[in-house]
């Protein structure tokens, strides 16, 4: 009777075999480049905790989306593909991401790009989340003379009159985000508006010149008080913005601002005719979170998924599949912030020359999946800050009889629907607010 | 006059779980000999309790804000006696460093496992009149259910025969281990109740806040400001103290801004520690 056992050399055999398998294994679905060519390699300093942290989580996700599809194809969607694509990688070269979390601390974020320069010597560096970080970066661009392309920030204190030579912003002007909620109180009669906002630089940024718009536009400013960025509890704030009976109230900050915004609200039932707060709106995990008690709350957006810009779909399509879940504006900017650095190396055909690739970044106009990209020119005042790219004011709806457009979902029974400009608005706001869900 | 009152009211309400964290965290303090840096944590984990619990097995929250007291309690006990008792006997600095990155650790697998999305219990979302006046339900159970937890906290520690030992073993240990009480098994119950209690602060703070995983750092502040303001291991100090803070804090925002009502718990820390450093209510 033969023995079913291994003799040592058979065995040393089949797992010699098993090891090769395994390690092809490892490689298999995964791009392999050229042993010479060495990675291109890109710094983030990026909220990953603190106060920021899930807007940069999407933001973040929305840059390694870029990245991953780089080094997979050699192109992402929309215009930027009509380049071409000439093998995996950006120039050939492999994408990698060195990142860190700036804990939501500007200071801290000025530690880590300097470590990202002067100990990792990145080739490239990505933006942070948030004004407030990136104003405090802005001034590491010049000095060390790299290029930045910060995606989501936007406060004036950035750009206005500063003439940055290194730091490109992709956002409009933060005083544009939550302007339409005043113009469409103005429409419909508005008499009084109070601004409650985060004492940071985007909120003060964003705020602030509205308060002097409001008052141009003859409507009455009633409260126009900043809070700590450290509030947990916005009842009493929001119940000093009630006791004035404004028409509007408008501000917050970032999504937890809005979401506690919105559940003080109703605890105190104030009953505005309008609410247009700061970021949170367009994040789904603000509908989620708040249920129906989000309905009638505007917000900024600056991308949706049923936008129709060119390669929208596809990087929607690959967002999903990657992530599992609905990107918002961060992750579309994030995302966009790569295709803007993808164009501009790829035209001036090198990382090295970093006079070049800003020279390219401060002159290219194009359109992303985020929209149009074009920033004030080198020599103006406002040199770096946007003024391609649109701001549109979404409203959370009933999704009930509505017919959704393509890529337009329904989070707990309600959909966003832009309501300004009118231009590109999917829908009439509406106003007055009807009152709190039972 | 009528909004005087209301904001008034709201203070109170606010205050009353402000007391709730600093009671856990000075009974901790005053008992066990340990700055329990990580309170704030436990506080957060409370509020994830009562959102899981909400969300996964459609728990009533006020039911969690119940259950929530004997599982922080074996938690705080687990803790205890596995890591925080062997800090007892050395310096103070040890139990400082030691929690300090408990609460790192802590926050850090919180938004491991279940990332910095931002959460919230739809529950009790609404309001309701009372003679002229309105109240947000949330806060008003709220604040029924952190004055029924004080009033058995009291009731426990006044007529109860471990409460009367935790207070010996508080006001003075050796004493009370000659008296034959088991101190260490003393100070094992009142980490516990530490616990328990910023863990039932915590589900009752996620009927009205937003939940993610740093939430912990704004009431860590507060709670130590609480704690000094009544004095060091004064669970009366910190019912006032706490009260003192939701309504200073109520009151600065509503009648001067938000942003000075927001230095108000620093401030009381450095007001107290140089005029009264035993703190307002210390015997």
């Amino acid at each position: 009777m033969k023995k079913n056992r291994l003799s040592r050399r058979d065995f040393l055999k089949k797992a010699a075999l098993g090891a090769a398998a395994l390690s092809a294994g490892r490689f298999s679905g995964k791009t392999i480049f050229a042993q010479t060519k060495a990675p291109i390699k890109i710094g983030v300093a990026i909220s990953l905790t603190g106060a920021w942290a899930r807007e940069g989580e999407l933001e973040i996700g929305g840059y390694r989306l870029w990245g991953k599809i780089m080094n997979e194809r050699g192109c992402t969607f929309g215009e930027v593909e009509k380049l071409g694509c000439s093998g995996p990688g950006l120039l050939g070269r492999p994408v990698e991401f060195i990142v860190y979390d700036d804990k939501s601390d500007p200071s801290e974020a000025v530690k880590l790009i300097r470590k990202l320069i002067v100990s990792d010597k990145v080739d490239l560096i990505l933006g942070p989340y948030g004004s407030a970080v990136s104003n405090a970066i802005a001034p590491l661009a010049e000095s060390y003379q790299i290029p930045i392309i910060t995606p989501l920030a936007n406060a004036p204190v950035i750009w206005e009159g500063k003439r940055r030579e290194w730091f490109v912003g992709v956002l409009p002007p933060a005083w544009k985000n939550l302007y339409g909620c005043l113009q469409i109180g103005k429409e419909k009669g508005a008499k009084t508006v109070a601004f409650i906002y985060s004492d940071t630089a985007f909120p003060i940024g964003a705020t602030r010149p509205l308060v002097v718009k409001a008052k141009q536009m003859g409507i009455q400013v009633v409260l126009d008080e900043a809070y700590p960025k450290e509030t947990a509890d916005w009842e009493p704030i929001m119940s000093k913005a009630w006791s004035q009976r404004p028409d509007l109230i408008l501000g917050g900050g970032y999504l937890p601002d809005s979401i506690g915004l919105v559940k003080a609200a109703k605890a105190i039932n104030a009953r505005p005719k309008l609410f247009g707060f700061l970021v949170g709106p367009a994040i789904a995990d603000f509908a989620k979170s708040l249920k129906a008690d989000g309905l009638f709350v505007t917000g900024e957006t600056f991308w949706e998924p049923f936008t129709k810009t060119p390669g929208n779909q596809e990087f929607y399509k690959a967002y999903l599949k990657e992530y599992k879940g609905e990107p918002s504006y961060h992750a579309a900017a994030g995302f966009a912030g790569g295709q803007i650095l993808e164009r501009a190396v790829k035209e001036v055909g090198s990382i090295e020359d970093k006079k070049a690739l800003r020279d390219k970044l401060y002159s290219i106009k194009t359109t992303t999946i985020f929209g149009e990209y074009e920033v004030n020119p080198l020599g103006h005042p406002d040199s770096g800050w946007q003024i391609g790219k649109a701001t549109n004011l979404i409203q959370w709806q009933r999704a009930e009889g509505k017919k959704l457009l393509p890529n337009q979902v329904a989070v707990e029974g309600m959909v966003k629907e832009i309501v300004y400009p009118k231009e590109t608005r999917t829908a009439e706001a509406i106003y007055p607010f009807p009152g709190w869900s039972k | 006059m009528l909004n005087f009152l209301e904001i008034l009211i709201r203070g109170l309400m606010l205050g009353s779980v402000y007391a709730l964290v600093g009671m856990g965290l000075t009974l901790v303090w005053g008992v066990v000999g340990i700055v329990n840096i990580a309170h704030g944590e436990f506080v957060m984990l409370g509020a994830y309790f009562a959102f899981w619990a909400f969300s996964l097995l459609h728990l009533n929250p006020l039911l969690s804000v119940l259950l929530s007291i004997p599982v922080f309690f074996s938690l705080g006990v687990g803790i205890h006696k596995k890591i925080t008792e062997r800090l007892v006997k050395e310096h103070e600095l040890s139990a400082l460093i030691l929690t300090f990155g408990m609460s790192i650790l802590i926050w850090n697998l919180a938004q491991f496992f279940w990332t910095n999305t931002y959460r919230s219990v739809s529950y009790l979302t609404g309001n309701f009149p009372l003679m002229g006046l309105v109240f947000a339900k949330s806060k008003t159970v709220s604040f029924g259910l952190a004055v029924g937890i004080t009033a058995g906290l009291f009731l426990f520690l006044k007529y109860s025969k471990w409460g009367k030992a935790i207070r010996a073993t508080s006001q003075n240990p050796e004493v009370a281990l000659v008296c034959g009480i088991n101190t260490m098994k003393m100070r094992m119950f009142t980490y516990g109740m530490g616990i328990a209690l910023a863990g039932a602060a915590g589900t009752i703070i996620s009927l009205q806040w937003v939940i993610f995983p740093q939430m912990g750092a704004s009431y860590i502040s507060k709670a130590f400001a609480i704690v000094v303001l009544g004095g060091l291991g004064n669970i009366h100090g910190a019912l006032a103290g706490g009260l003192i803070i939701g309504i200073l804090e109520a009151m600065v925002t509503q009648y001067l801004s938000a942003k000075m009502a927001q230095i108000i718990p620093s401030a009381t820390i450095l007001l107290i520690l140089l005029l009264k450093p035993t703190g307002l209510f210390k015997k």
